[in-house]
């Protein structure tokens, strides 16, 4: 697969994880962009990995949870001064799930990976832990720890049927 | 599944939704990504070009693996950027207390006839340089005065957590090495001086880039983090954050981000951009900060102000949701206290 073929593939997905990682569109794009750029300097290496695309996922949390890739942009091309429009304000209607989605921007950063990469990406715990580079254990302490604060905040009652 | 996953479910969804432009994300990572072959390679050819004019022992004796293309005047014949000194603020060897405290200083440089700054940083009690030690690779450095401060503080854009390695134990001197995917990453901890720990990281076969990067600190200076950019006041109640510098493909582009935070986890930044192919007509103002044009516009939840009259760059403040806490007033409080210099002479960054 070359480095074109993957992107057109997979870059819409790498851009929506993005975008749930970062909260922020712009942002979302500058971080895919980083990430892709790195990621075609070693393409012949990652192409040549079992699971290339868990590798660039890799690549783009850790991205994230770097303070500084959060809220810098190391990468200015000339052309990113122009403007890119992000989602309009939420109605009235929304209220609710603008609460959660602030409850959910809030969590710490590896809770909120999990939780995306597992509502999101329907990753398996195993799966999300190669991502992590960590346990499957660890993964399942993140998810628990982030269903309880969200339960906490948004009273929701405490039923045990979600994924632990 | 409960309600609560359905909603969260419904809420990520909705969230990541958006039209995605493919065509454009595959030209502008690939342009990049070849930008950055051709730095590499032009890196490494300027290497090779002072060492043969050297006569290659000459340049010095260097380490194994490690070409030596630095001079005083640095690969080629720029001393590149670097920040600048401050001589009011102590050295991590002497006030290691210091480190990280303050994110406008660095309290420790690097030999620039050894290493060339690539970017430098402070943020979480972590002061940080990426060094290329002459080989084409990033070394990142980081220091801090206790070893909890590095093991909350990952590495950029690697595709492995160093963070939980920084144990007590751990800083003394010796290299770990790390694979990911089969690609290898050597992490050194060590402590320099009586209470700064210190971290170097680089993605390489060899350890010989760490070496060079441990040899170049120097922990009896200290540096301003600012580059181009200081600032000279903050909106009531805040405070600096952060600070982080890009300098890697200096002089063409240099980018500057300061954090500012009021408690409760509001924030707001402040950055600089400044790309020597940037050009255009003035822009027009619609609001004014201290008597000079401004441009007060929103991207999408966010809000800009943007100080007008620099030309090929911009300086821009950013506030809004989802972290509120800060208005127009402070953003032009803000911007109005910043002072630019000339991005191009590092000399004039004082």
């Amino acid at each position: 697969m070359t480095f074109e073929e993957y992107v057109g593939s997979r870059g819409p997905a790498l851009i929506r994880l993005a975008r749930l990682l970062t909260g922020d569109e712009h942002r979302a794009e500058d971080l895919t962009q980083e990430v892709l750029a790195r990621a075609y300097l070693r393409w012949r290496k990652i192409a040549g990995l079992d699971r290339p695309d868990v590798y660039v996922r890799r690549m783009l949390v850790n991205a994230n949870a770097s303070w500084w890739r959060r809220r810098s942009n190391q990468e200015l091309a000339t052309d990113t001064f122009a403007d890119r429009p992000l989602p309009g304000r939420l109605d009235e209607a929304a209220v609710e799930r603008d609460e959660l989605w602030r409850l959910i921007l809030g969590l710490p950063d590896r809770q909120r990976a999990v939780l995306v990469l597992r509502y999101y990406e329907d990753l398996d715990d195993s799966t999300i832990a190669q991502i992590l580079d960590c346990s499957p254990v660890t993964v399942r302490t993140h998810a628990m720890r982030a269903l309880a604060h969200l339960r906490e905040r948004v009273g929701a009652p405490m039923t045990h049927g979600s994924r632990p | 599944m409960t309600d609560l996953d359905q909603r969260i479910n419904d809420i990520l969804r909705e969230r990541a939704e958006g039209p995605v432009d493919t065509g454009g994300l595959t030209v502008r990572a690939v342009a990049v990504g070849r930008r950055r072959r051709r730095r590499r390679r032009a890196v490494l050819g300027s290497g090779l070009a002072v060492l043969a004019l050297l006569g290659g022992a000459a340049v010095g004796p260097g380490l194994p693996g490690v070409g030596r293309p630095f001079t005083a005047a640095g690969p080629s014949g720029s001393a590149g950027a670097v920040p600048a000194l401050v001589r009011a603020a102590p050295g991590a060897a002497t006030a290691p207390e210091t480190i990280g405290i303050d994110p406008g200083v660095l309290h420790f440089g690097v030999d620039p006839a050894k290493v060339r700054y690539l970017g430098w940083g402070v943020a979480g009690g972590v002061e940080t340089v990426q060094l290329d030690v002459g080989d084409g690779r990033t070394v990142t450095v980081d220091l801090a005065n206790s070893s909890a401060a590095l093991r909350e503080h990952g590495v950029d854009l690697l595709p492995v957590s160093v963070g939980e390695l920084a144990t007590e134990a751990a800083f003394d001197g010796r290299t770990t090495q790390l694979s990911a995917d089969g690609r290898p990453i050597q992490v050194r901890h060590w402590r320099p001086a009586p209470g700064v720990y210190a971290r170097a990281v680089v993605p390489a076969a060899t350890d010989t880039g760490l070496t060079v990067a441990a040899q170049a600190l120097r922990l009896d200076e200290a540096r301003r983090c600012g580059g181009p950019v200081r600032i000279t006041r903050l909106p009531d109640g805040a405070g600096l954050a952060g600070c982080r510098v890009d300098v890697s493909r200096f002089p063409k582009l240099v980018t500057v981000r300061f954090n500012v935070t009021r408690p409760g986890d509001k924030w707001m930044s402040l950055s600089y951009q400044y790309a020597v192919e940037a050009g255009g007509p003035p822009r027009q103002g619609n609001t004014e900060i201290d008597g000079k044009p401004a441009h007060h516009y929103q991207l999408g939840d966010l809000d800009r102000l943007e100080l007008l009259g620099f030309p090929k760059a911009h300086l821009v403040a950013e506030w809004g949701w989802p972290t509120e806490g800060f208005d127009q007033m402070d953003a032009a409080v803000l911007l109005g206290g910043a002072r630019v210099a000339d991005p191009t002479r590092p000399e004039s960054w004082d």
